[in-house]
């Protein structure tokens, strides 16, 4: 066991954090001592709490009682507690923080100011009869004093009398947002469960979001940036007189009759109201007024366009500010002094400053990655932590590049006998040393530098050092002996590095080996990172001006998925060195990777400004403004950044992703058509990218598939195999892409049956017992294949659980997913795998009792989950349960999920011509047609029913 | 105060009155289980800074559920589940939130302390209390000094003209002591 002296004084946090680091590395391997530390500590609490001071227990209960007594319970106990803090713990005196506090309680309720005066005069008696006053002085001096404490008390109140009224509280709180009380004025972190007071201002940050649940149910969402103000005002809703509570707390009120919106974006579920009141958000260029109903209201600013075809690079353009209105349901009252508008559900209107709000126009019901055959496009997220790949990019210092990348294959992990497993090239840059030296994907690299190579790290290692370095290559090429040299390049995505003294070049490079390593399975532990980030601080202390040592830094917390010390670490690099593209792009790729994609996009834009023909950056702001849905946007910038970088195969993939995924997508002029040439010009530009560097082959199968060409993506798939047959994903997207064959055209909605071709394959297959047909055989070794590859991988049990299910194999599927559920217990996934099978029971017509019990469980799992809901729906329909049917799909309908809107309405459509309300019918198909005029399915069916 | 000192019979009076209407009758049942509840919240809770907010909680919870608890059932223990169900679910947020930036210790804390707090043994509070009481007075003073009046170890050091190293380890041995004394008391031998 560890010496207890030092014990002792670890435990007294006594040591130096090297030291301290040490005996915790020690403590992981000596149970005994961990048992010893964790007892002392466990006591050190309980004896804390035992023999403190008894005053603060004192001021516990006072805030207890008082918040069951129905003040205001959390800010009174938050202020409480800070009270407590703040004396440390000491023995406490009564004077003017109690009766400050007790004001603040006081205001909230009606006659608890009178229980002040005891407390007053006890404060009163300890400070004035403690002095050493003559006696006759006292009295009249503590008289003075109570009177003027209480004119202070009441004048207080009088100037500011709506300042304690509550109208809700934060129900969520991502981050650290900010709320201002008006009656204390100062800012303080927002908390989950704070109150919400009219006269509050509540702003998030660049990592922050948080809801406001109002009395009378009423939310409202902040996303970042944001700011909102909850006015004084007399018109908002108040208690009903019937209420229990009405009549405990000092004017309390439902919801605030409305919201000033500063800067940011709000979403807003109103609830209903009784008593007729609207609910207004005001911005400073139009105010949205409700009665009920669910909207968002966003407060952008906008930058005048040049002449449209290249956003400016010489500098920022006047923002001018605008409010963009979206309507998920109900109707919006839009205005301002030029005019108003109504909005109607799945609208949305523009307002400026300077114009009356624009009339509504359909919202995009087709998110970006979905495509024309709502196949989904796969943008790959990228990796948090810096590889080979984007080390150069991220991190700032200049290390050799080499172009390749290898894949371990499974065997090797668990047998390290290199030479027996060799590692497998999947990737090489065009261009690159790699490609130049005549490498070539699937090659088998046996040796680097004469020595046999166990992992990535080691195999690689030797190009990192410095660029113009020799590596020497001993491959198999299509199993014969080849050695190759390649010389390593700088990264060509790397930018020139400002000069660093010669010891915090050292150091940086160590840590970005580190960090470089830590993108591997094999890398740095999180220890070893929490490590580098005190080393990082302590030289951050020494060189406070270098921004490269912050940009370190928080390219180490964000390895540690610490995003909002990475998020202020990078902020701190561009305070430093304000010019440097790569801070501004590291920033908006941290705050892209969180969701704020508004700000990320913001300092990519920057960070294209300062660097326009590097791809990174093109790459991210593209990126940034397709999320964003603004597609002709990053169009623009994927145009400018191939033509400085024509061969660029990352640019072309996602010039690719975006065209197809504005394919249903009016033109920014309006007045146009869906341009479906849009998908041939995706296909040619994922071929190139394809073509280029097969990393970029998924958006290509997806786009085939999205064309119809049903062949060519399978092809695509199978060479995906060929290329990487030591990755799980491609087996596992070929055989989802033969269950979709043999699924595709089967509309149940539209009264489309199974081919009898197809009922012949399944039919015998699934009832009886008999061996599978050949696609079946294939499919099922695709998916032992996947999970063979990653058997610990959750999403490969869940698909072989799938499979079993559509199978008609239940227990097996269901003691499988037992299985998936022990590797990821996410409810969600599971439920999509129930989801998943009760769809393609439901689309064949076959185990239909199944399918409702499994279509129930998803629903159970994930009840705000559109899709499953949308899958009990198919399952009822199929049953022929009308009623279940029409009830599941207007379920989806409010739950308001963009993409799907009309096909739900042509659905329900569908669903009331079995149930014989044809009116019911063209209502619906009327509705899917406002949605999207080119549905024609909605089309033929409405016109049928008129004809 | 043990659990001991407190009757349910005079659980019983207070909760019928509060559940008639009288709130007033709540602060005595505060008064009567805060020092038990906020110790027992300690002994399970890892996280100090939380302490007091979850004994808040939990009284606050139980006066609003009140018409729901059975006068006659102990009140005290109706008050240590609730705080137990509080503490897990506040360890298993703060493990979500803290895991990758606690220190080791803190971690392996986290971890046993959820696992604990699930299987609470109620007397071990009542024990520590008991042990406290045989405590040598000579070390009775130097807890005393650390816990009740808040001093650091170099306060204690000064203040006792004792070494550092002296006063850290005494209050390790004490601590260890009572370790014991409250196995002893849980799990006594065979006599």
């Amino acid at each position: 066991m560890i010496d207890r002296e030092q014990l002792a004084n670890f435990l007294d946090d006594a040591l130096a954090p090297g030291s301290r680091h040490e005996v915790e590395r020690q403590l992981d391997h000596d149970e005994e001592g961990l048992q010893f530390v964790l007892q002392q500590r466990k006591l050190d609490r309980t004896l804390r709490s035992l023999l403190g001071p008894a005053a603060r227990k004192q001021r516990l209960k006072e805030s207890i009682v008082s918040a069951a007594a129905g003040a205001a319970p959390e800010e009174l106990r938050a202020q409480i507690l800070a009270d407590i803090s703040e004396r440390g713990g000491a023995p406490m005196r009564p004077p003017a923080s109690s009766a400050g506090q007790s004001q603040r309680a006081g205001s909230s309720r009606p006659g608890q100011g009178l229980a002040l005066v005891p407390r007053l005069q006890a404060w009163v008696r300890e400070t004035f009869y403690g002095l050493p006053l003559l006696a006759h002085v006292r009295p009249a001096l503590a008289t003075a004093t109570v009177v003027a404490v209480g004119l202070i008390f009441f004048y207080t109140r009088l100037q500011n009398p709506a300042s304690q009224v509550q109208v809700g509280q934060i129900s969520s709180v991502v981050g650290s947002p900010v709320l201002q009380h008006t009656a204390r004025g100062q800012m303080i972190k927002a908390q989950r469960s704070a109150w919400i007071c009219l006269g509050d201002t509540i702003s998030t940050g660049d990592a922050d979001s948080a809801e406001i649940r109002f009395r009378d149910g009423t939310t409202l969402q902040l996303s970042f940036n944001t700011t909102v103000k909850v006015p004084i005002t007399e018109s908002a809703p108040r208690e009903p007189k019937t209420s229990p509570t009405a009549g405990k707390l000092n004017g309390s009120v439902q919801r605030p009759a409305e919201i000033d919106l500063v800067a940011g974006q709000v979403w807003s579920k109103v609830t209903k109201s009784t008593n007729g009141s609207r609910f207004v958000i005001k911005t400073p260029v139009a105010s949205a007024s409700v009665k009920g109903t669910e909207f968002g209201l966003k407060l952008k600013k906008v930058r005048t366009a040049t002449n449209g075809a290249q956003p400016s690079t010489s500098g920022l353009h006047t923002p001018e500010l605008v409010a963009v209105l979206s309507v998920k349901e109900g109707a919006v009252e839009f205005s301002n002094v030029y005019g108003n508008v109504q909005a109607t559900a799945m609208t949305e209107s523009t307002a400026t400053p300077d114009s009356a709000p624009t009339q509504p126009t359909r919202l995009n019901t087709l998110k970006g990655v979905y495509t024309e055959g709502n196949k989904r496009l796969i943008v790959r997220s990228e990796n948090p932590v810096p590889d080979l790949e984007t080390a150069g990019i991220r991190l700032g210092y200049p290390m050799g590049w080499t172009g390749f990348f290898l894949r371990v294959p499974v065997k090797a992990q668990a047998d390290s006998n290199a030479s027996a497993n060799p590692m497998r090239i999947v990737r090489v840059w065009p261009g690159s040393p790699a490609a130049n030296a005549g490498l070539v994907v699937g090659d088998l690299l046996t040796e680097v530098n004469g020595r046999a190579a166990t992992n990535r790290m080691e195999a690689q290692a030797p190009g990192l050092q410095a660029p113009n370095a020799k590596v020497n290559l001993s491959v198999l090429h299509a199993g014969t002996p080849k050695t190759v040299t390649l010389i390593t390049t700088a990264h060509p995505y790397a930018l020139p590095t400002s000069n660093l003294p010669t010891g915090v070049a050292t150091e940086l490079f160590d840590s970005a080996l580190l960090l470089i390593g830590d993108g591997y399975s094999d890398g740095a532990t999180s220890a070893e990172l929490s490590k580098l980030a005190e080393n990082l601080q302590y030289l951050g202390d020494r060189y406070p001006n270098l921004g490269a040592i912050r940009n370190m830094l928080a390219a180490c917390y964000e390895a540690e998925d610490r995003l909002d010390d990475a998020i202020n670490h990078f902020k701190q690099a561009i305070q430093l060195e304000p010019n440097n593209p790569r801070y501004h792009y590291n920033l908006g790729r941290v705050l892209c990777n969180i969701g704020n994609f508004e700000r990320g996009a913001e300092e990519m834009q920057v960070a294209w400004q300062f660097a326009p023909s590097w791809p990174p950056a093109a790459h991210g702001l593209a990126r940034a403004c397709f999320i964003l849905d603004h597609y002709d946007e990053a169009l623009t910038v994927i145009e400018a950044g191939l033509r400085s970088n024509p061969l660029d195969a990352s640019l072309l993939n996602l010039r690719a992703i975006v065209l197809a995924a504005s394919v249903r997508v009016e033109p920014a002029a309006g007045g146009g058509r869906p341009r479906p040439h849009r998908i041939d010009e995706a296909l040619g530009a994922a071929s190139k990218a394809a073509e280029l560097d097969s990393f970029y082959s998924p958006s290509l199968a997806t786009i085939q598939w999205a064309r119809g060409d049903f062949d060519a993506a399978e092809a695509t798939r199978r060479k995906e195999i060929e290329l990487d047959p030591e990755s799980p994903e491609p087996y596992a997207a070929l055989a989802m892409t033969i269950l979709n064959r043999l699924a595709m055209g089967i509309d149940p909605y539209r009264g489309s049956i199974i081919a009898p071709a197809q009922r012949l394959q399944i039919e015998p297959w699934i009832n009886s017992g008999q061996s599978a047909p050949p696609r079946f055989d294939e499919m099922d070794g695709l998916i032992r294949k996947a999970t063979q590859l990653a058997p610990q991988s959750a999403w490969s049990y869940k698909n072989i659980a799938c499979y079993y299910f559509i199978s008609g194999q239940l227990e097996l599927a269901h003691e499988i997913l037992t299985k998936a559920r022990e590797l990821d217990p996410d409810p969600v996934n599971i439920a999509d795998c129930y989801s998943d099978a009760a769809s393609s029971l439901a689309q064949w017509g076959v185990h239909l009792d199944e399918a409702l019990e499994l279509a129930q469980k998803s629903v159970q799992l994930s009840p705000s989950t559109a899709g499953f809901i949308d899958t009990l729906a198919l399952v009822y329909f199929q049953r022929g349960e009308f009623r279940q049917t029409e009830q599941a799909l207007r379920s989806c309908i409010e739950l308001g999920d963009t993409a799907y809107q009309p096909e739900r309405w042509y659905r329900l459509g569908r669903v009331y011509e079995r149930q014989n309300k044809p009116g019911d019918a063209i209502t619906a198909y009327e509705k899917a047609l406002s949605l999207r005029p080119d549905y024609l399915d909605a089309l033929n069916a409405l016109q049928q029913l008129q004809h | 105060m043990t659990s001991t000192d407190v009757t349910d019979t005079d659980d019983r009076s207070l909760i019928e009155a509060v559940q008639s209407g009288c709130l007033e009758a709540f602060e005595p049942l505060v008064e009567r289980h805060l020092d038990h509840l906020h110790s027992f919240v300690s002994l399970k809770l890892p996280v100090p800074h939380l302490v007091d907010e979850i004994t808040h909680e939990t009284f606050v919870f139980a006066f609003h559920r009140l018409g729901t608890f059975k006068p006659g059932t102990p009140f005290r223990a109706w008050l240590r589940a609730i705080a137990t169900n509080k503490i897990c679910a506040e360890i298993e947020r703060h493990c979500r939130e803290e895991r990758n930036r606690l220190a080791y210790v803190e971690q392996r804390e986290l971890e046993i302390s959820l696992h604990e707090a699930r299987h609470a043994d109620p007397r071990e509070l009542d024990a520590l209390q008991d042990c406290l009481v045989q405590v040598p007075e000579n070390l009775r003073a130097l807890l005393m000094l650390r816990y009740h009046d808040g001093s650091s170890s170099a306060e204690i050091a000064q203040s006792l003209q004792r070494s550092l190293a002296w006063v850290r380890t005494s209050l390790c041995r004490v601590r260890q002591q009572l370790r014991e004394c409250i196995e002893r008391k849980l799990n006594p031998g065979p006599s």
